[in-house]
């Protein structure tokens, strides 16, 4: 089963889900705002999205993932809007049957997403001035 | 001739400074020369950034030919997570 989703409201963690039996792994990941980019201390990240194909896309994205990797559930929900610092911007949970396989799926996934899913993100400086935030890192 | 409306996006939109456009091509106009001409209108800015195109929300490749009211997206390198 797949489930994502693009929200403009608070992503809040999630108590593990023991109905899950036959899963051995459960992984969640979060993604949360950082307090600098390029080497200057920011306010929060404001995320543009592109509405109805990136819904689309993360769906056919975690679609994918089910269909390459041995798991059994994704969950993923994307914020969008201003972010500020410490407050989580992604949350995908995994379901597998071993653990080895969730890990991988997980980061094939987020690799993928950062890709094609079509949202941007702008940093907000403590002057209120905006920076494109790029993904050096991805 | 053909018009298709575009929607631009992050870096695309800030050097346009526009966020919808509609531009007009020849009939039977690829992907690739609506891409020479987004580019020609801020050169300096958009000559080296990768721009993606969906049409209708949905990726297509530079060979892509376009048809009269396509909805197309100019899609710079994206940044979620």
């Amino acid at each position: 089963m797949v489930k994502t989703n693009i929200s403009n409201t608070v992503i809040l963690a999630l108590p593990s889900d023991e109905t899950h039996t036959n899963d051995g792994g459960e992984l969640q990941f979060y993604g949360r705002v950082r307090d600098i980019e390029n080497d200057q201390p920011i306010v929060a990240l404001d995320y543009e999205y592109y509405e109805g194909m990136a819904e689309k896309e993360l769906q056919k994205l975690g679609e994918e993932t089910m269909s390459r990797f041995a798991i059994n559930q994704l969950d993923c929900i994307h914020r969008v809007g201003k972010i500020p610092v410490g407050e989580a911007s992604l949350r995908v949970v995994i379901w597998s049957k071993h653990r080895v396989e969730g890990l991988d799926a997980m980061a094939w996934f987020i690799s993928q997403m950062k890709k094609d899913v079509p949202i941007w993100k702008n940093a907000i400086l403590e002057d209120g001035s905006r920076i494109p935030s790029m993904c050096n890192q991805c | 001739m053909i018009t298709i409306h575009t929607r631009n996006f992050s870096l695309v939109k800030d050097a346009l400074d526009q966020q919808t456009m509609d531009i007009e091509l020849d009939d039977d106009e690829t992907v690739s020369r609506l891409l020479e001409k987004v580019r020609a209108m801020n050169k300096k800015k958009l000559k080296d950034l990768p721009i993606r195109v969906a049409v209708n929300q949905s990726y297509v490749n530079e060979n892509y030919r376009l048809q009269n009211e396509d909805m197309v997206a100019l899609i710079p390198p994206v940044s979620g997570g």
